[in-house]
């Protein structure tokens, strides 16, 4: 990439600056005439020059070409022109003058179009070039960036550059040669007066930009400043439950506060150059004029100068200032941008970067070269040994283990053939192609790195288990008929070095995973799930997933034939007990009251459990069975009973969790009203706010959950009651917000799992929640849906950074696309240590029996069970102690066992 | 039975008499009921240690299945007892069988909840120790008494050796 912000403009948009050059050349005739117009109108049309000595009509337009003497001399009539009375002259000239203002409108107009368009294609393309560089830098590069920074420069700083791409060459080309048009037009009209004009401009050329210089550097301080400011505040967030854990959120506040002030002061220092400057600018421009009007109206007086002449000179004067000081402005913005620029591409310039990416195939590497290690010898930025000089060759197909002590040479050579550290000496080869030398198409078709920090982006678990199959880079289609507006699309990518190929397109990868369409990739990612132990889980996540409105008509059909099914199992196994269907006649014990008052499940917002007390409707229902002051009750029983029992308990404590929905702090301002009311026996005089949080509170109660002993058998033939009226009632246009049960229908807003047992699980049994599911999953299976339930499940959003799912969850998720992937050389570096040492040891020999003829490298600890690896590599702080080659192994190769190991330093 | 009624019956247990009724009602809001038929299993060795039981009514059998010698059922309780607060205090799996002999009604409290609640509550806190206490001093008592019964020149028993059923994978 250019350092030269100059060169980088010319580079990629000479045609369009052309373009725009020509338009401006074109636009200066124009701009001339528009000037000598009003002239003309004075002289001419007002006061009549043309129309002295009793000539009653002059000509206008006439218009004849005269070449130079020493071309012949010769005059050719173009037009002849119109004799008009002075009047329709007047009218003619101002017209024209009309005409002539709305082309130079017209000119200015196409114009800025055409510097804006071509201003956001520069910046377009700088964004791009410049992700472009960060995605090639090193890995070691990479993790002393702050995302932070590097986001506001892309996103921010260049912003101001891609505004000023339009003006690099157009701006001074316009405004100038306007300026000198009118500056032109002021000496053709008055020699004096254009010599002055000259020298006042000369004065505000030079004064001012040295004025400004201090403005430009404060400018810089500042954009380095917020840089640091955007940094500091990215990293603190993502920071902030350790600071808050350590309680130093006061130190880290204190030191954004300090930034914010060196930040103001740079500003405020920098408002107050703005202000000087352009007070000083405002008064060489209002002082011209005072020049014009006494020395030029002296000139006319004298009769040196026509009125008509002074009236143009001061109009030219009038429009020369603003060309002047844009041009003065252009000058600082073009210092202003280029240091910026600079700044900028200096960041993204390292000593090395990645290769660039290609898109011919990488060749072949032969299935069995040994990784060779030769003289590789890794030292950090401070100095110190990582990694002491080593040589091994370890064979391929293999099971390796590095064995060593963590934080020790095993992690730096396991990061060293996974390319997290390109940075060494000697060399790491694989059939004689370097590893820090291969490009991403080639290293990631060969190998495939896993640490213990996954890599999750946002997304659902699908889109992330499928990113690593999602390098088929799609051709665009030549033949397909394209729409305008997709046409218009492809052009502004090609035209700013942008890919071709939507995001959108099938990128997966199916000859990879010996896939054809995306159900088999379903199934190709439930078996690697199957490999890292994972889809157990994926299939619980779906089963409590939402159904969702868009089920396929076969499934759903399924599903309400899998209900029955369900229920005839739990009789099989004596499960039917633990399970409390849904009755319209019954009251359900182990569901809410809300949830047997509503009898159904909430669609949107409005009659979900927090907001179902504050319902006018639902309140009608409940006021109209007399159940308001029951629900008071039990709400106020239950406020009591937390404000008793948790009142030590820190309001985010754990053992909160089962009245999560009490919060402490509406605790805090309803219980004492809830006291003082209850003390003097007027339960009635609680304000509307408390009754809607009691109620609220009492329609989440669940008699076996709480055991509080606050439903009898009037309450619950009262709501029962209600429910009856609350469907019989619930206006027609609110049917929307509400899915009633109902044995033959689904229904979207409620869980999977929900729609199949159509009831309520009881309480008080405990192990039968798991039974229950075992037979769900087994009836699921029967009728073919599971697919479809780790389908929901694959579908769940993981949030930023995988923060929605479990940290194991993350890791499964990472090493599920490893085997989504199945590479030639996997390398586990400390990936499992989030499982337990058994649940992790099952997963590696899954993998292990997953890639069987291929490769793994598994950093393991000296105390690791190393039986099922065939060459274990031994470390020792940074120091290699030797190679070992179990007879264990499935390919006895003696013939190479011995050598490389004596070849170690 | 509500939550005072389980108040009530474990202020009766020796093990909670100096724990308050404020934190002993704690204790009851923040588990589940859980009630076991006689031949219930409630919970099983080599399972992960995912709750404590308190139990408040009702008799139950400890067993361990060994590798040698089978199923050895080795005590029984009656209520009052805790169960399975070692295997969550030392992140074990479950060491033994329980099995429920008549209708068993118990308290079950989450594994993170219970160590939740010796975090806050000092008295239960003491109480557990206590608790613990004195299942190793009777156990060191029934110790000696098999020592006692044992034979001249009989090998010494070792904590490191394990008799029960190695673990299958599952």
């Amino acid at each position: 990439m250019s350092v030269n912000f100059f060169r980088y403009v010319w580079m990629y948009s000479r045609r369009e600056q052309l373009i725009v050059l020509f338009y401006v050349a074109a636009s200066l005739p124009f701009y001339w005439w528009s000037l000598d117009v009003p002239k003309r109108i004075v002289n001419e049309g007002i006061q009549g020059s043309v129309f002295e000595n009793g000539v009653s009509q002059a000509r206008l337009f006439a218009y004849n070409l005269s070449l130079p003497d020493y071309l012949g001399g010769g005059s050719y009539v173009i037009s002849d022109g119109l004799l008009l009375a002075q009047l329709p002259y007047l009218f003619a000239l101002s017209l024209v003058f009309l005409v002539l203002t709305l082309i130079n409108g017209w000119f200015k107009y196409v114009i800025n179009i055409r510097k804006g368009v071509l201003g956001e294609r520069m910046l377009r393309r700088l964004r791009f070039d410049l992700f472009g560089l960060v995605m090639r830098f090193r890995p070691e590069d990479i993790r002393t960036t702050k995302p932070a920074e590097v986001t506001s420069m892309i996103k921010d700083e260049v912003e101001p550059i891609g505004g000023f791409f339009g003006e690099a060459f157009i701006t001074p080309a316009f405004l100038g040669t306007q300026a000198l048009t009118a500056m032109a037009f002021i000496l053709v009209q008055n020699m004096w007066l254009g010599t002055l004009a000259i020298a006042l401009i000369l004065v505000q050329g030079l004064v001012i930009p040295h004025l400004r210089r201090e403005q430009i550097r404060l400018g810089r301080e500042r954009q380095i400043e917020s840089r640091i400011l955007a940094g500091r505040i990215g990293e603190m967030i993502e920071a902030a439950p350790a600071l808050h854990n350590f309680g130093v959120t006061g130190h880290s506040s204190a030191e954004i506060g300090h930034r914010l002030g060196t930040l103001f002061d740079i500003r405020l220092r920098l408002y107050r150059r703005k202000f000087a400057v352009k007070y000083l600018n405002n008064l060489l421009a209002q002082l011209t004029p005072f020049v014009f009007y006494t020395l030029g109206g002296y000139l006319a007086l004298k009769g040196q100068l026509d009125i008509g002449q002074l009236v143009a000179v001061i109009a030219a004067y009038r429009d020369l200032p603003t060309p002047i000081k844009e041009l003065i402005d252009w000058d600082q913005q073009r210092a202003d941008v280029t240091v910026k620029y600079e700044q900028v591409v200096s960041q993204f310039s390292k000593d090395t970067l990645l290769p660039k990416e290609t898109i011919e195939p990488p060749p072949a590497v032969a299935a069995d070269a040994p990784i060779t290690v030769v003289g590789l010898r890794v030292v950090n930025g401070r100095g110190l040994v990582q990694l002491d000089r080593m040589s091994v060759a370890m064979d391929r197909p293999g099971r390796i283990a590095l064995a060593g002590p963590a934080g020790g040479g095993r992690d730096v050579l396991a990061k060293v053939i996974g390319r997290q550290v390109t940075d060494y000496q000697g060399s790491v080869a694989i059939d004689g192609r370097e590893i820090a030398g291969m490009s991403d198409r080639e290293a990631s078709a060969l190998l495939l790195y896993v640490s213990s920090e996954p890599f999750i982006m946002s997304g659902s678990i699908r889109d992330n288990l499928t990113l690593a199959l999602r390098r088929a880079t799609p051709r665009p289609d030549e033949r397909a008929e394209l729409s305008a507006k997709q046409r218009y699309w492809l052009e502004e990518a090609r035209k700013t070095d942008n890919p071709l190929v939507s995001p959108d397109a099938d990128w997966i990868d199916y000859a990879a995973i010996g896939a054809s369409s995306p159900a088999e990739v379903d199934a190709a990612v439930s078996n690697a799930l199957r490999i890292v132990r994972g889809y157990d889980e994926i299939f619980r996540v779906g089963m409590s997933s939402r159904l969702g409105d868009d089920t396929p008509p076969d499934t759903a059909e399924r599903l309400l034939a899998a209900r029955p099914a369900m229920i005839e199992r739990f009789k099989e196994r004596g499960l039917l007990q633990y399970v409390e269907a849904f009755e319209p006649d019954t009251f359900n014990t182990s569901a809410s009251i809300g949830e047997n008052l509503l009898y159904g499940v909430a669609v949107g917002n409005r009659f979900s459990p927090e907001n179902m007390a504050a319902d006018p409707f639902m309140r009608s229902i409940i006021a109209a069975e007399a159940l308001t002051a029951p629900l008071t009750a039990i709400g106020i029983k239950m406020v009591e009973t937390v404000a008793d029992v948790f009142q030590d308990l820190a309001p985010d404590n754990p053992l909160r969790e089962r009245y999560s929905f009490i919060d402490n702090a509406e605790i805090e301002a309803v219980w004492p009203e809830v006291r003082s009311a209850w003390n003097r026996g007027q339960r009635r005089h609680l304000s509307a706010q408390v009754r809607d949080k009691l109620i609220g509170y009492a329609l989440m109660y669940v008699e076996p959950r709480h055991r509080l002993n606050l439903i009898d058998d009037r309450l619950v033939a009262r709501i029962l009651r209600a429910r009856a009226s609350f469907r019989q009632f619930l206006p027609a246009s609110d049917a929307k917000d509400v899915e009633f049960y109902d044995e033959g229908r689904l229904m979207p807003a409620a869980s999977i799992r929900d729609n199949l047992i159509f009831g309520r699980v009881r309480y008080g049994k405990a192990h039968m929640r798991d039974k229950l599911l075992a037979a769900i999953a087994e009836v699921l299976n029967e009728h073919g849906l599971e697919s479809f339930v780790v389908s929901k499940g694959l579908d769940q959003e993981v949030g930023p950074g995988g923060r929605l799912i479990s940290v194991q969850q993350r890791v499964t998720v990472q090493l599920a696309r490893a085997m989504l992937r199945r590479p030639d050389i996997l390398i586990l570096d400390d990936a499992l240590s989030s499982f337990t040492p058994s649940e992790g040891h099952m997963i590696l020999e899954n993998i292990m029996d997953a890639m069987e003829g291929r490769t793994v490298i598994v950093t393991q600890s000296g105390e690791d069970d190393l039986s099922s690896f065939d060459t274990v590599l031994k470390f020792e702080g940074a120091k290699f102690t030797g190679l070992e080659r179990r007879e264990s192994a499935r390919i006895p190769s003696d013939a190479v066992a011995s050598e490389p190991a004596t070849a170690s330093a | 039975m509500t939550i005072e009624d389980e108040v009530r019956s474990m202020q009766k247990f020796r093990m909670f008499h100096h724990v308050e009724a404020s934190k002993l009602k704690l204790l009851a809001m923040v588990s589940d009921r859980i009630t076991f038929q006689p031949g219930e299993v409630i919970y099983e060795q080599g399972a992960a240690s995912d709750a404590v039981y308190i139990v408040l009514e009702g008799q139950f059998t400890v067993s361990l299945r060994t590798a040698a010698a089978g199923v050895i059922n080795f005590a029984q309780h009656v209520r009052g007892a805790i169960l399975g607060e070692a295997g969550v205090l030392c992140d074990q799996d479950r060491m033994v069988t329980i099995t429920a002999e008549t209708p068993v009604v118990a308290l079950r409290i989450d594994r993170d909840i219970f160590l939740q609640l010796l975090k806050e509550s000092p008295p239960f806190n003491f109480a557990v120790m206590r608790e613990l206490g004195r299942q190793i001093m009777d156990l060191n008592n029934i110790c000696a008494q098999l020592v006692q019964q044992l034979p001249e020149g009989a090998a010494a028993a070792d904590a490191g050796r394990n008799i029960s059923e190695p673990q299958h994978a599952h």
